[in-house]
């Protein structure tokens, strides 16, 4: 399904990391090539892995609940991963870096988007606790419309005073609202000649179109579906130079 | 022993808000960390930045939130293994700053809102006497009297006089005394928890001449090898390991070299005293049953089936438990830190409300699991070395197993006996033990639940015939534990292996920083053998300890004729009341049939990108569906599961019959595959041994069990039996749960569960007849019109399945409530269509029951009653679907937010 400029990316995976193989699976069908990153191996000889990084290449944290959110989500991994400077030395390979959901919560904790925050959800009128709902979504550096399930617990985004360059990448376009400032879904930024993106919604989880809780084996597959079955991931061609 | 001076580092947080729990204002951790790391200070800055608040005043006042000593703390355990500490060396408390002293009305508030039962103990201090306090908190000096002999009357066991016989003259056969450590161990081995004493038991029922020897053996096991003799391709592995093994076959009706786990669990007395641990617990518990399937299975879905106090419920109940929202705050929240932090979906799940459920909450946790069909079999060998890996052993758990055979709040409980989850030590573990199993490192795998190591231990020792093990060395989380306690801690996310390359599997143990002690080795001997500090502390032959427990003898006096009577009784005092629109509106507000979409959205149901079938469906994702469909692409093929309980139904029989045909039904809609099923039986009842009726409806059962085995060739391959769910005054319901799964056939054939355009023909194919006990004449009449039902419903689910098969039905429902309409109305949430009736309402609001019913739509190119035209009479035209969901409306919003209302009032 690829156009050819399929890419090189590491998924890292282990201490509480979930969606790695769904991740894994959809971005190997768009013809990328795909290797996991046990962290507590990374974590314990990052040379061995970073020398494997080459420029261009895409790192990326999947969701999950990595040290099961204790004392706030993404926290203490992004402190482990700080700890070996594994950002820095990313950026320094000229390599990207993409979470997702809990992943995203990583990178935010690491401080790469600035001051910025992912609280507790704040649901208008109802509990604001975990929940796994599809959401529509409108990218605006991709310009097209998404539709992902949200399943976070901490995914109210308060952009205090984000890091310089950092945009918007995705939005929640209906009624449902998290409490994130302008319905912030996820946020681009250009460190040097790197991305990274953060992205709240799973957008790993559509690689087949039955997905969908609207699915009905009557309906024809619906004409979204082909341009989102490369959905979000897409841009990871864009990148190419 | 080092007694290095260690520098104390104390630090105070914002604390993270838990968001359902009411906290009355912002809270702080405080951080108290042992550690001569020159670089400690700095790393909490790094760590926590901004968050960090100076330490109060000595004399502020404070409301402590403190683990309660020997339970361990997930969250300091985390925090230790990032800043390379021993997790012992690290406490986290919460506190909240008072500025009047509270009064005891105030405090006891405080507690009901702001801590976990049994797992956490509030004190008011101030900052200075809680440093004093913590300088105070030391190792108690206790006396271990683990190697002496003692009658176990003085230490709190308890054995019928049959087992105390056996085990006196097994002990004179050894010529000597059990010492402490072996008492604990056969108190365990041989409670009913262990050993379903109940479910083994011998069954007269006397007025009937009906004796049964063992409900387990004579009613499940026999039946299901039957089934398993006809197809050994299908059924892998039945009873002997940690859950029932099939093999997977794609939609082709192909076997793939794929294999599905399945077990459920109970965990309802840990959930009555700490709601969150209890059902936490549970959740991971019984994830670890299946990787301790064959060499190790993945969990890739959870179910999980509640009982709770009915919320409104005001009349007596046991002074003791704790209040309905409590239990209900505390186990939602369980199960979904022990589902979504384990990375596994909550696929299904049903919630039931009944006053009787003040005794004790029920919570049932059911987990599907996946493996290579060449790692179904353990194969231990004399000489394998033995591991034990993830948590540290510690005080958490004591005598649960023991505990849980016994009523709940007896004298001698003691809040050890509740353990807590931590879901992220155990998904480690998985990780793990996933690639240890690939690299075929491991000969057995088994978990350590109920009975610790005593139990994981004893059990594989079985498998090669003896086993000797070592505790001097075992990592411990708590110092002052016992040597008896050592062996039979329940401590948490704690596997058991057997290797024959421990060197290799030690070097990838290191790698996945994965924590582990080399327990000894597994040998055939025939004896149980530990030692520690070089002293025998067991050692018992393996016959002794497994084999020589005697057989329970029980006799129940109930009988068909009492039973029959008793359901005229309560049928006569039951006043049938019709229901109009108006009624319905307030129906579908009450606990029973309010919409469970809020709850079940706080459990991820999709994690894995495994499943197809969500929870809630259609463009609203608000109908709920029937069944769950997870693919499973390690195979190219599909798992479809059901499960189906009805304890509210007074009629035992039918409610059995309703709970199979739930299950069966949510399975078929799914696209499962009849010749593929198999089935779980999970028994919460109250103690048949303080109750006639209740012994005899469990033989009754047994016999129900039997013949849908026979009936469908789907055996029983794994199920559980929790028996005291009672107090002196109070019992539950005799509650059973039945869930199928096996192979599917795919999302391109599952029907909706929701309404996908306006004008098509809705079809309600009509309950079968709903009398059994009153219509029966005596208990062999009973047990031959249950065939008979059994029969009409085979006969439905093999059209409903041939239908499926040729894609001919594009929306199903079975009826979730005895009304018609309630169906109709959530198969219309989905997209916002709603239906037109041919007869009015009046029909669809008659209560009718559920057996074998389904609403249902065709392909409008099929015309079912000119095929089948003998269904005239039972599938039945009611009308088409239609573009007037704006008369639905009101009932919409009053479902959805009563459900919401029950996840938080």
């Amino acid at each position: 399904m690829g156009l050819g400029t399929s890419v090189h990316i590491k998924i890292l995976r282990g201490e509480g990391i979930e969606c790695e193989n769904e991740l894994k699976r959809i971005l190997e069908q768009q013809g990328h090539s795909c290797e996991y990153w046990e962290l507590p191996r990374l974590l314990q000889d990052p040379e061995h892995y970073l020398n494997r990084l080459n420029k261009g290449d895409w790192v990326f944290l999947p969701g999950g609940f990595s040290f099961a959110d204790h004392l706030g989500s993404g926290r203490l991994l992004a402190f482990e991963l700080n700890e070996i400077k594994f950002f820095d030395k990313v950026f320094l390979k000229e390599a990207n870096l993409w979470g997702i959901c809990n992943g995203f919560q990583v990178l935010v904790a690491a401080g790469l988007f600035g001051d910025v925050e992912l609280k507790h959800n704040e649901f208008p009128g109802r509990p604001s606790i975990f929940e796994d709902k599809w959401v529509k979504l409108y990218s605006p550096t991709l310009r097209e419309e998404y539709f992902y399930p949200a399943r976070h617990g901490e995914g109210c985004l308060k952009l205090n005073r984000p890091a310089p360059n950092t945009e918007c990448f995705i939005r929640y376009l209906d009624s449902w609202t998290n409490g994130s400032d302008d319905n912030t879904a996820g946020l681009i930024r250009k460190v040097g000649k790197s991305t990274v993106i953060g992205l709240m919604p799973h957008g790993e989880i559509l690689s087949r179109p039955e997905q969908n809780p609207d699915y009905s084996f009557t309906d024809s597959i619906p004409s979204h579906f082909k341009k989102t079955s490369q959905g979000i991931f897409k841009i990871l061609e864009g990148e190419q130079p | 022993m080092t007694t290095e001076k260690l520098n104390t580092h104390i630090f105070a947080l914002k604390a993270n808000k838990v968001p359902d729990w009411k906290d009355p204002g912002q809270s702080l951790s405080f951080i108290i960390l042992k550690s001569n790391d020159k670089e400690m200070d700095k790393k909490i800055k790094n760590l926590f930045g901004k968050d960090i608040v100076s330490l109060p005043a000595a004399e502020s006042q404070f409301l402590f939130r403190c683990y309660m000593p020997g339970v361990s703390n997930p969250v300091a355990e985390s925090l230790a293994r990032v800043l390379k500490v021993p997790s012992k060396n690290l406490r986290i408390d919460q506190a909240l700053e008072i500025t009047t002293p509270l009064s005891d009305t105030e405090f006891k508030n405080m507690e009901a809102l702001w801590r976990e039962p049994a797992i956490e103990t509030l004190r008011s201090l101030s900052f200075a006497d809680y440093l004093s306090w913590l300088e105070k908190l030391r190792t108690p000096e206790r006396s271990d009297n683990s190697f002496d002999a003692v009658k176990p009357e003085d230490i709190g066991l308890e054995f019928s006089p049959e087992e105390r016989q056996a085990l006196d003259d097994a002990a004179q056969k050894e010529g000597r005394s059990w010492n402490r450590a072996e008492w604990e161990l056969f108190a365990q081995t041989w409670s009913e928890h262990c050993k379903h004493k109940i479910f083994n038991a011998e069954i007269s029922l006397t007025e009937e001449n009906v004796e049964t020897n063992s409900i387990f053996k004579s009613k499940l096991r026999v039946p299901a090898l039957a089934e398993t003799e006809k197809k050994p391709e299908l059924f892998l592995s039945l009873f002997h390991d940690n859950a029932g093994v099939l093999r997977i076959y794609n939609p082709a009706g192909e076997g793939t070299d794929m294999a599905i786990a399945a077990k459920m669990e109970t965990h309802n007395s840990p959930s009555a005293i700490s709601p969150y641990g209890g059902a936490s617990t549970g959740v991971v518990g019984v994830h670890r049953d299946i990787l301790g399937t064959g060499l190790g299975a993945l969990p890739v879905a959870n179910w999980d089936v509640l009982c709770f106090e009915s919320p409104e419920h005001s009349a007596d109940r046991p002074a003791t438990a704790l209040s309905p929202e409590i239990i209900r705050r505390g186990v939602l929240r369980g199960i979904q830190d022990g589902g979504n932090q384990s990375g596994i979906p909550t696929v299904q799940g049903s919630v039931v409300f009944d006053p009787s459920y003040a005794v004790k909450p029920l919570v049932f946790a059911g987990a599907l699991g996946i493996l290579p069909t060449k790692y179904v079999n353990k194969h231990p060998k004399g000489g394998d070395t033995l591991f034990v890996i993830g948590g540290a052993t510690g005080a958490d758990g004591l005598r649960g197993a023991v505990m849980s055979s016994r009523d709940i709040r007896s004298e001698d409980f003691s809040g050890s006996i509740v353990q807590v989850a931590n879901p992220y030590t155990q998904r480690c573990l998985t990780d793990f033990l996933m690639e240890a199993r690939d690299k075929d490192l491991l000969t057995a795998v088994t978990d350590n639940g109920a009975g610790g190591l005593a139990s994981s231990v004893g059990e594989m020792s079985t498998l090669t015939g003896g086993a000797t093990i070592d505790l001097s060395n075992i990592r411990l989380k708590f110092d002052g534990l016992l040597e008896w306690e050592k062996l039979l801690s329940e401590s948490q996310e704690r596997m058991t292996l057997a290797t024959d390359k421990p060197e290799e599997l030690k070097t990838l143990l290191k790698q996945w920083r994965i924590e582990f002690d080399e327990l000894g080795t597994l040998n055939t001997s025939g004896r149980l053998v530990v030692t520690t500090q070089n002293k025998k502390l067991i050692d018992l032959s393996l016959e002794v300890l497994h084999d020589l427990c005697p057989q329970m003898k029980l006799k129940s006096f109930w009988s068909f004729e009492k039973e029959k009577a008793a359901l005229q009784e309560t049928r006569a005092a039951k006043k049938e009341e019709s229901l109009d629109l108006k009624s319905f509106n307030t129906y579908i507000q009450s606990p029973d049939w309010a919409s469970r979409e809020k709850i079940l959205r706080r459990f991820d149901h999709e994690v894995q990108g495994r499943t197809l079938r969500k929870p809630f469906a259609g463009a609203t994702q608000e109908s709920p569906t029937e069944g769950s469909l997870i693919e499973i692409p390690e195979a190219k093929s599909y798992i479809a599961l059901g499960h189906g309980l009805c304890p509210k139904e007074d009629d035992f029989a039918l409610g059995l019959l309703n709970s199979f045909d739930e299950a069966m039904k949510r399975y078929l809609l799914s696209s499962g595959q009849l010749k593929f099923a198999a089935l779980l039986d999970n028994y919460s009842w109250p103690d048949p041994l303080k109750n006639d009726r209740s012994l005899w409806k469990l033989e009754l059962s047994g016999e129900i069990l039997k013949l849908i085995t026979q009936c469908f060739g789907t055996p029983f391959v794994s199920g559980k039996d929790s028996m005291k769910n009672n107090d002196a005054k109070f019992r539950i319901l005799e509650t059973l749960v039945i869930s199928v799964f096996g192979s599917a056939r795919g999302p391109e054939y599952a029907p909706t569960s929701f309404f996908t355009k306006s004008g098509l023909k809705i079809y309600n194919w009509q309950p079968t007849p709903q009398e059994l006990t009153l219509k029966a004449e005596s208990r062999s009449d009973l047990v031959s019109k249950t065939t008979d039902q059994l029969q009409k419903l085979k006969t439905r689910y093999e059209l409903i399945e041939k239908w499926i098969s040729e894609k001919k039905l594009i929306s199903a429902k079975d009826y979730s409530a005895l009304v018609p309409l309630k169906s109709l109305f959530e198969m219309s949430l989905g997209r916002k269509i709603g239906f037109t009736l041919n007869e009015g309402l009046e029909k669809q609001l008659q209560k009718q029951g559920t057996l074998g019913a389904f609403h249902l739509v065709f392909d409008p190119a099929f015309d079912p009653l000119s095929e089948h035209p003998e269904l005239k009479n039972e599938l039945i035209l009611v009308g088409s679907t239609a573009d007037n969901f704006e008369t639905l409306k009101e009932f919409r919003s009053s479902y959805i937010k009563a459900g919401e209302n029950l996840l938080w009032a």
